[in-house]
Formats: C-alpha cells, sequence, structure tokens
C-alpha cells in the first residue's frame, strides 16, 4: 500500500469533515439548546454563500474578508427567525417544527430562485487554487484555510460555552430546560442568541463553501440532511460529537472513493451505513451529553 | 365532524370545477413544459430566455393562421410525476395544439409513457439518451430536437483519435444520473473499440462537495486525458479541485459542464486549456435562413440580440428552445391548419438555415424517424473565450496539447 | 362519544360514494391528480402508523422504492400479473421494514429519524451501483397499467381508491385494536410500557411492517402508473417529506387526518403550480407556516374545536 497516496486521503478526509464540521456544530448548538429541527440551516448556508458571492462581484471584497460580515449579518438573521418564526412553536411538537422550517426552506430558496437565478456560480481570487505541498501531500490553500475557519470558530464557540454566563446558561438549557428555567436562566434569550450563533456559523459555512466549491439557490440541500446525521451521530448539544462525527463521515467518503472499485459512486452510501451501525451501538449518539 | 367532510368534499368539487376557463379572445395555444424550480432550475430558465424571444417574434410577425400564439407555460420542477401531471392537464384541459419543452432524459421517458395514448405533436428539445429513439423514435407525433448521447461521444472518440502523438490512457468518471450513464457507456464503446485504454471508470454523485478523492485515485491511475461526464456545478469544482492536487493530464475534458459561460467567469484563467463538446456555441456562424430572415437572422445577429436583451451570452438550450418554437409555428403557417396529419406533413418538411445550423428532421441510426441536431463541436477555452477545434473544416484554432501544468502558466 | 361516531358516518358515506362516481364527471387531468391524492392518502395514512409508537420516520420514500424498483423488475421479467407485483411490493418493503426495525431497535426518535434517512438515502445508491439488476441510473421503462388509455386509468383509479380504503381501513382497525393501547403507551413512556409488561420492541416493530407494507404496494402501482421510473424519483426525498407534512396538516393522532393531509396538499401544491406561475412554491411555504403557527393540532384538531362550539 502507498503510504503517500494513504496519506493523501486521509489529508482528503480530514479537510472534508472539517468543512461538514463547520456546518454541523452550529445545528448541533442550535438542536442542544431548542430540540428543534431547523433545516433552515441549510439556508444560512447558502446565503452567507451569495452575500459572499456580491460582496466580491461587486465591490471586490475578499471572501475571507467577508467572514466577519457574513457571521454578523447572518447571526442577525439567525436572531430574527429565532424570534418571529421557532420561537412560537418552540413547545409544539417536533413535527410541527418539522413542517414549519421545511415551510421556511421554500421560501427562502425560491425566493434566491427568483431574485439570482439558478445559476451555478463560483469565485475566483488570486489565491483560490494554490495548492499547498507538504512532501507527497497535495491540499488545496482554500481548503486548508476552511479548516482553520472551522477550528477557528470551534474552539471558539467551545470556549464561549465554558466561560462565559450565556455558555453556562446554554449547557443547563441544553441538559435540563426545565430545571435550567427554574434556577432564573433566562431560556428566551439563550435561545435567541443560540440560534443567531448557529446560523453565523452556517453563514460562515457559506463562506467557505462559494470559496471551496460553487454555490446556487438550492446549495443548502447538499449539506443539511448530512449535517442533520453528523448531530444526532455525534450526541445534540454535543460539539465535540459533531466534530468527530464530521470527521468520521469525511475521511468514511474519503477512504471508500479511493480504496474501493467504483467508490466514487458508493461512498455517500457507505458513509450512510456507518451512521446507521454507529447508532446500533451508541443509540444516543457518540457523546450523548447527559 | 359531518360538516367537516362535507368541506372536503366541496373542496374536491371545487377543484374538478377548476376547468378551462373561458378565454375570451381567440388564441393558439401552445403548451411549453420547462424545468423552472427545482436543482435543474439553470437549464428551464435558459429555455425559457430562448422561448420568450421567440413568442415576441412569432406575433409580431402574425401568429399562427392570423391568430395571436398563447403560450401555457408549465413548470415540472425536474420531477418527472409532475411533468406526467403538466403533459396530462395541457393536452385535455387546456386542449393545447401542440408541446414543446423538455430537458433530461428521464421526465421525457416519463412524459413519452404518458403522452403515448394521446399522440400529441411534440416539438421537444429534451433529453439525449438513445433509450428515447429506441422506445418512442418511432412514434409519428414526436420530433426530437436534442443530439444523441452517441453523437456526442462519436465525434469525441475521433477528435481524440486524431490527436498527434496520440493519447492512450483515458480516465473517464461520470455522474450518477441517467444523462451520465448513458453518454459514459456510449463513450466506452466507441473509446475501446478505437484502441484506447480507460484506466478508470467511475460514477461520481452529482453534487458532490469534494472530488479530491476521486481526483486523487485518478491522478494515481495516470491518464492522458482525464474525461469527465458532469454539468456546470461539478465541472467548476473538479477543475478547481484538480488545479489543488496539480493534476494536470494532457487533457481535461468534459461533456456540456463547461460550455456554460459562468463555467469560464468563475474560473477565470482557471479554466484555460479545458475541452468540452456542444451541439452549438454563440462562436458558431449559421447564416442567415432564405424562408424565415425574420425569424432567424445570422447567428452573429441572433447572440448580439440576445445579449442585448438579456445581458449574458446564450448557452445552447436558448437557442434550441428558441427553434424549437419557432419550428412548430412556422409548420402550422405551412400547414394552414393544426390538423395533426397535416402538422405532421409540414414538419417533416421543414428545411431551413437557422442561427443554430441547419434545420430538418431525420431518421437516424439509433431508431428514431424525426431528429433533429446532431453536428457537435468540440471547443477549448482559450484566453477567455470557447475556440471552436472540431470538426476539423470549422476549427477557429489549434488545440493546446498538451495542458501545460497549473503553475507553469 | 356515540353522538360524535353517528355524526361521522353520513358525511363518510357520502365522501366514499363520491370518489366512487368521480370517473363519471372527471376528465383526464383531474382523474390523474385524483390518483396522486389517493397515492399520497396510503403514504401519509401509513407513515402516521408509526408515530403513535413515537417514531418517526424521514425516509419512508424507501419503502416506496422498494415497492416502485421490486414492481417493475418482477413485472419486466416474469409478466406477473399487476395485483401481484404490488403485493410483492408490499411484501418486499414490509421485509425491509423488518430489518431495519431491528437494527434500530435500541435507537431513541432521533436516531431512528436519521437511520430511516440514511437508510433511503443507501437504498438509491444501491438501486444506482447495481446498474445489472436494476438498470441503475438510467432507469426502467414498464407497460404501462391496464395498457393505458381512458379505460385504463379509470381502472387504474379504482385500483388505488380499494388500496386507499384498505389502508385506511388498517390505520382505523388498528386505532380501535388493543394494538393502539400498546402503541400509546409505548409512545408516552417506553419503560413504564416494560413494566405494564408491554414488549416495546415487538410493537414497534410491527408498525414499522405495517406502515411499510401499503407504502410498497403503492409504490409498484405507481412504478406501473407512470410507466417509468428511475432511482432519483423513486426514493425522493419529496416524499419523505410529504409523508410527514400530509398528516401533520391533518392532525396525527386520528385515522382522518393523513387522509385529510394528504388530499389538501396534493391538491393545493397541483392548484398553486397552475395558477401562479413565478413563485407559487414561496405561496406554499407560507402556507405551510401559517398552518403551523394557526393549526398546531392539523386541520382536524380545527374541526374538532369547531364542533364543540356548536
Amino acid at each position: 500500500m502507498d503510504l503517500a497516496i494513504f496519506a493523501q486521503v486521509i489529508a482528503n478526509g480530514i479537510l472534508t469533515g472539517g468543512l461538514y464540521a463547520l456546518i454541523a456544530v452550529g445545528l448541533t448548538l442550535i438542536f442542544g439548546v431548542m430540540r428543534v429541527i431547523n433545516f433552515v440551516h441549510g439556508e444560512t448556508l447558502m446565503l452567507g454563500s451569495y452575500l459572499t458571492y456580491f460582496l466580491f462581484t461587486l465591490y471586490g471584497i475578499d471572501p475571507f474578508l467577508s467572514l466577519p460580515l457574513a457571521i454578523c449579518a447572518l447571526f442577525v438573521l439567525g436572531v430574527a427567525i429565532q424570534r418571529f418564526f421557532i420561537n412560537p412553536v418552540i413547545d409544539a411538537p417536533h413535527l410541527n417544527q418539522i413542517l414549519l422550517t421545511f415551510g421556511l426552506v421554500l421560501i427562502i430558496q425560491n425566493l434566491a430562485l427568483i431574485l439570482w437565478s439558478g445559476n451555478y456560480i463560483s469565485m475566483t481570487t488570486r489565491y483560490s487554487a494554490i495548492s499547498l505541498k507538504f512532501g507527497p501531500l497535495s491540499v488545496g490553500l482554500t481548503r486548508v484555510l476552511g479548516l482553520i475557519i472551522a477550528v477557528f470558530l470551534t474552539v471558539l464557540l467551545t470556549l464561549a460555552l465554558k466561560r462565559t454566563e450565556w455558555g453556562k446558561a446554554v449547557r443547563a438549557v441544553t441538559q435540563d430546560r426545565e430545571a435550567a428555567m427554574l434556577m432564573g436562566v433566562n431560556v428566551n434569550r439563550v435561545n435567541m442568541v443560540a440560534f443567531g450563533v448557529g446560523s453565523a456559523m452556517g453563514g460562515a459555512g457559506g463562506v467557505v463553501t462559494s470559496m471551496i466549491m460553487y454555490t446556487f439557490p438550492l446549495v443548502g440541500m447538499l449539506f443539511v440532511l448530512k449535517a442533520f446525521a453528523i448531530v444526532v451521530l455525534g450526541g445534540f448539544g454535543s460539539i465535540a460529537g459533531a466534530v468527530v462525527g464530521s470527521l468520521i463521515l469525511g475521511l468514511t467518503e474519503s477512504l471508500v472513493t479511493h480504496y474501493v472499485p467504483r467508490g466514487s459512486g458508493w461512498a455517500e452510501g457507505v458513509s450512510f451505513a456507518v451512521l446507521v451501525l454507529i447508532l446500533v451501538v451508541r443509540p444516543k449518539g457518540l457523546f450523548y451529553a447527559e | 365532524m359531518g360538516r367537516f367532510y362535507i368541506r372536503l368534499m366541496a373542496f374536491i368539487f371545487l377543484f374538478s370545477l377548476l376547468g378551462p376557463i373561458a378565454q375570451a379572445a381567440e388564441t393558439m395555444k401552445i403548451g411549453v413544459i420547462l424545468p423552472l424550480t427545482g436543482s435543474t432550475a439553470v437549464i428551464g430558465q435558459e429555455e425559457k430566455r430562448g422561448i420568450d424571444m421567440a413568442i415576441e417574434k412569432i406575433n409580431a410577425a402574425g401568429g399562427a393562421l392570423k391568430k395571436k400564439v398563447e403560450l401555457i407555460i408549465e413548470d415540472n420542477r425536474g420531477d418527472p410525476t409532475v411533468i406526467v401531471s403538466a403533459a396530462e392537464k395541457l393536452i385535455t384541459r387546456d386542449k393545447v395544439v401542440a408541446l414543446t419543452g423538455g430537458y433530461s432524459s428521464v421526465e421525457s421517458l416519463a412524459f413519452l409513457a404518458a403522452m403515448k395514448k394521446y399522440e400529441p405533436v411534440s416539438v421537444w428539445q429534451g433529453g439525449g439518451a438513445v433509450k428515447m429513439d429506441q422506445m418512442y423514435g418511432k412514434e409519428r407525433w414526436f420530433f426530437m430536437l436534442h443530439p444523441r448521447s452517441p453523437d456526442y461521444q462519436r465525434n469525441i472518440a475521433d477528435f481524440l483519435n486524431g490527436i498527434q502523438p496520440r493519447p492512450n490512457r483515458i480516465a473517464i468518471a461520470y455522474e450518477d444520473t441517467s444523462y451520465g450513464v448513458d453518454h459514459s457507456k456510449v463513450a466506452k464503446g466507441y473509446l475501446t473499440e478505437l484502441g484506447f485504454e480507460l484506466v478508470t471508470f467511475e460514477p461520481f454523485k452529482s453534487g458532490s462537495l469534494d472530488f479530491s478523492a476521486l481526483l486523487t485515485k485518478i491522478k494515481g491511475a495516470r491518464p492522458d486525458i482525464f474525461y469527465w461526464i458532469g454539468y456546470a456545478g461539478d465541472s467548476i469544482l473538479i477543475t478547481k479541485q484538480a488545479k489543488e492536487l496539480g493534476f494536470a493530464p494532457k487533457m481535461l475534458l468534459d461533456t456540456v459542464g463547461v460550455g456554460f459561460p459562468e463555467y469560464a467567469d468563475s474560473l477565470k484563467k482557471d479554466a484555460e486549456y479545458i475541452c468540452g463538446i456542444e451541439v452549438w456555441g454563440p462562436y458558431a456562424k449559421f447564416p442567415a435562413s432564405v424562408q424565415y430572415p425574420q425569424f432567424y437572422p445570422k447567428t452573429e445577429d441572433w447572440v448580439a440580440e440576445y445579449k442585448k436583451r438579456y445581458n449574458r451570452e446564450p448557452d445552447y438550450w436558448s437557442p434550441i428552445s428558441y427553434v424549437a418554437l419557432i419550428t412548430l409555428t412556422n409548420s402550422i403557417n405551412k400547414a394552414g391548419s393544426t390538423e395533426k396529419e397535416k402538422l405532421i406533413a409540414a414538419l417533416e418538411a421543414t428545411d431551413t438555415m437557422t442561427p443554430m445550423g441547419h434545420m430538418k428532421f431525420f431518421k437516424n441510426q439509433f431508431g428514431a424517424i424525426h431528429q433533429s441536431f446532431h453536428d457537435m463541436i468540440i471547443f477549448q477555452w482559450q484566453k477567455g473565450a470557447k475556440v471552436p477545434l472540431w470538426p476539423k473544416q470549422t476549427a477557429g484554432g489549434k488545440l493546446g496539447y498538451p495542458l501545460p501544468a497549473w503553475d507553469k502558466r | 362519544m356515540p353522538n360524535k361516531a353517528y355524526a361521522k358516518i353520513p358525511g363518510l358515506v357520502a365522501l366514499l360514494v363520491l370518489l366512487a362516481f368521480l370517473p363519471a364527471f372527471l376528465g383526464p387531468y383531474s382523474m390523474h391528480m385524483m390518483i396522486l391524492v389517493l397515492i399520497y392518502v396510503v403514504i401519509a395514512t401509513s407513515w402516521n402508523i408509526l408515530v403513535w409508537t413515537h417514531q418517526i420516520s424521514l425516509g419512508h420514500a424507501a419503502f416506496f422504492g422498494i415497492g416502485a424498483y421490486t414492481g417493475a423488475l418482477i413485472y419486466n421479467a416474469w409478466r406477473l400479473p399487476p395485483y401481484l407485483d404490488m403485493l410483492l411490493g408490499g411484501i418486499f418493503a414490509s421485509l425491509s421494514a423488518v430489518v431495519l426495525g431491528v437494527i434500530c431497535l435500541r435507537m431513541a426518535p432521533w436516531a431512528l429519524a436519521i437511520a430511516t434517512l440514511a437508510f433511503a438515502e443507501a437504498m438509491k445508491v444501491l438501486v444506482i451501483m447495481l446498474p445489472g439488476l436494476t438498470e441503475g441510473a438510467e432507469g426502467v421503462g414498464i407497460p404501462p397499467l391496464f395498457g393505458g388509455g381512458e379505460a385504463a386509468r379509470t381502472k387504474a383509479y379504482y385500483l388505488i381508491f380499494g388500496i386507499a380504503c384498505l389502508s385506511v381501513l388498517l390505520a382505523y382497525t388498528l386505532k380501535r385494536s388493543k394494538l393502539y393501547y400498546a402503541f400509546t403507551a409505548i409512545h408516552d413512556d417506553e419503560d413504564a410500557a416494560n413494566m405494564l409488561g408491554i414488549n416495546p420492541t415487538k410493537y414497534k416493530v410491527v408498525a414499522f411492517t405495517l406502515s411499510a407494507f401499503f407504502v410498497g404496494i403503492v409504490g409498484s402501482f405507481y412504478a406501473h402508473y407512470i410507466a417509468y421510473i428511475d432511482p432519483h424519483a423513486a426514493f425522493n426525498i419529496h416524499i419523505s417529506v410529504e409523508a410527514q407534512i400530509m398528516p401533520l396538516m391533518g392532525g396525527l393522532y386520528t385515522v382522518a387526518g393523513p387522509v385529510v393531509g394528504a388530499f389538501i396538499l396534493t391538491l393545493l401544491g397541483e392548484y398553486l403550480r397552475i395558477t401562479i406561475k413565478t413563485g407559487y412554491l414561496i405561496v406554499y411555504g407560507i402556507i405551510l407556516v401559517v398552518v403551523i403557527f394557526y393549526l398546531p393540532q392539523g386541520l382536524i384538531g380545527l374541526a374538532e374545536k369547531w364542533v364543540k362550539k356548536r
């Protein structure tokens, strides 16, 4: 077995896993705090990517500089969506929430389709296809930057959860909402900020994907189901779980694609099968926040 | 609770009474089915631009049989179930005189299965799978405009065969849809016949987020040519990642995904040297039609008008839809009637130049009796423009081969 | 309760009579839509059964697709009578449900939901990657049901009408049976149910199997009726989503709910599509959002409130 190739396959898997993680971490936060099925998360990614694209093509703003802008914009949007659409149904049965967020998704996707047309668009900057070479390994600069952003934001979020008042409140609510309320936690505010933060991370994911690949109005659909699977696999509310789950999926896809004949076609099916197997062994997810 | 059921019955009644709403004016109704929403909306939108341009001209020239032509446009969302609903509605409720539209082969096959019992005259620009020719090619009411997959692949195989020094190792990757599977099967047949060695033959998931694993595998197989069969989004990502991985075989080739203007706009210099194949590009140079100059100016002028109207370069889906609709209305006018046999005869007699090329329906060797466009052009992106290279007599430049390494450009 | 029951019956009979006589006064397009409505009645009703045991399936399209492919491939290979094909579609779907149910026994509702989603996607990949068996991504053509044509469509309508009635009857019987007590107990508190001597595993698998059976049958029906299927259409996530939102809109813990939801969402969706040319999906999305805000119990819940007010 060629070790250099194996290293490349692993590297590819980690980079893909990093991209998934960026999207899954935001979702697991929302899911953990509110137990809400949030299909709109895919649309925060889409909106983040279009924001980046327009800032780039109309004003020449470099995509990585758009990152803070996208994060703020999507945070505000997330808070608004939570306040006006999600909060009213927060105690409703989960299925109602599915229907609601699905309705929101239809609205947002089709507005985007009408306003911005269905074309597949991407951006090219001076650095966009540079690849970094580490010995026999060749990895895209933007992918590495995407991984760095994912790590940075995840670490930031984890620190916030551990050190800030808000973070403690989030953890309390994730563990036991009733108890947290009894202890005087302002659950409403926790929810809004959590949704905002989660959406902001989705938006960051959008910035990265618009650089790394391409975007179009339905791009959210490519990610949201996988993100859900990762969130459940990792255990809701568990950031570590989302990260590990993302890596498992990314690595499985990479390994299957490379080493299995016609593996590229099988990859997704196999990674879903792996997911189910893990859930059989750990039915509540890898790191279920007890 | 009984009241509730009564309300439900009322609902059903109301719906069934959504019958044909009385049309005040006398119009000639033609049905159009396009994927205007859903993941293939980009194509439906491109087709609609061609159709919008056509209908204006048609009605400005007097319409069909002195009546205004009214298009009833249905969105099928790229879903084969909805295309059946849309077609049923157009034929049985709206009572359109004919149909046009279409995009994918799967939708087209579902459409054909449902329409076989009605035999509506259909001038259809969708679908290239030979399965359509085999299953429905003999249907007299069905007219196909789109080239067939063997038209693409025969040309690619001959083109590659003619390159000096002759390449030998080809890696093929194809998207996991009927389009990818069909084209790749046909490609495999022609290429192996000519003695090429297929070092890889892999399906990939359309909409993949990451092709690095696939590209690493293919890079390891050391092909001379990497030929992928995919659409716009995947083609953009494949090209980007090929560059990232430093994968530069002697040629990077796709089918239609690299023909979209957005491909070069998005990739800029990185699109350089990529080859593709299409049935038409805005660089084509067909002369104006002698019979219908008002509809079919020379290609240059048609493209200029399109650009002025829409502020973008056309992809082939616009002219093919434009020609499909105008062919239909011209035939109605020539036949002097919408009666099926007369209309079919008039369509079969179509023989004119268009901005897209010579428009005439031929029998092909795959089982179809009415197929028109099948001449393909192989091009290469050079300095941000598509340069036609094949067939040799229409070549507008030289092939850049082999591809220079990514970092040496 | 007796008053309510008696009030229901004339309405129900009237509805059934209306549906039985529809072919007499509806045109082909409307008949086609009614067939689609009835297909969804079956899917929605079947999906709803699972909810009674607190199991959520996000991948119900899997059973539809399994039924569709079973029906199509068997018919093309052996030309069995369509009824038999459809039954086989149902059986295969149920078998796969049993297997899935057993694998996912210990999973919490969310894990099960994702597992069903994964199952649907994995089935799609399987069909695409085994073209020797399934003709892969290119899809399978089948001779149209009963030969195609208007008489055939009427026959097809009565067939799906019969299947829909059977599936609703199953749900109704289930709801009145002792099984439903077990389901409810498991739904509310699995551990408590266990202590009461109810084996949650057994009942959950039973619910899963019943939920898949008719979906497999209509999948096979669909393949025959549309006469062409491909993996992306047969395992379409749209089917899984509609399977959920229809019972939701109609009312989850009732038998009439999924039926009402199927009628309204199918017809509404098509109505919007043909009247609003651009942006009809936006309107559809808005309607969904509004329904959730104002009708959290679904339409049946709303109807019941009205009845109570009288």
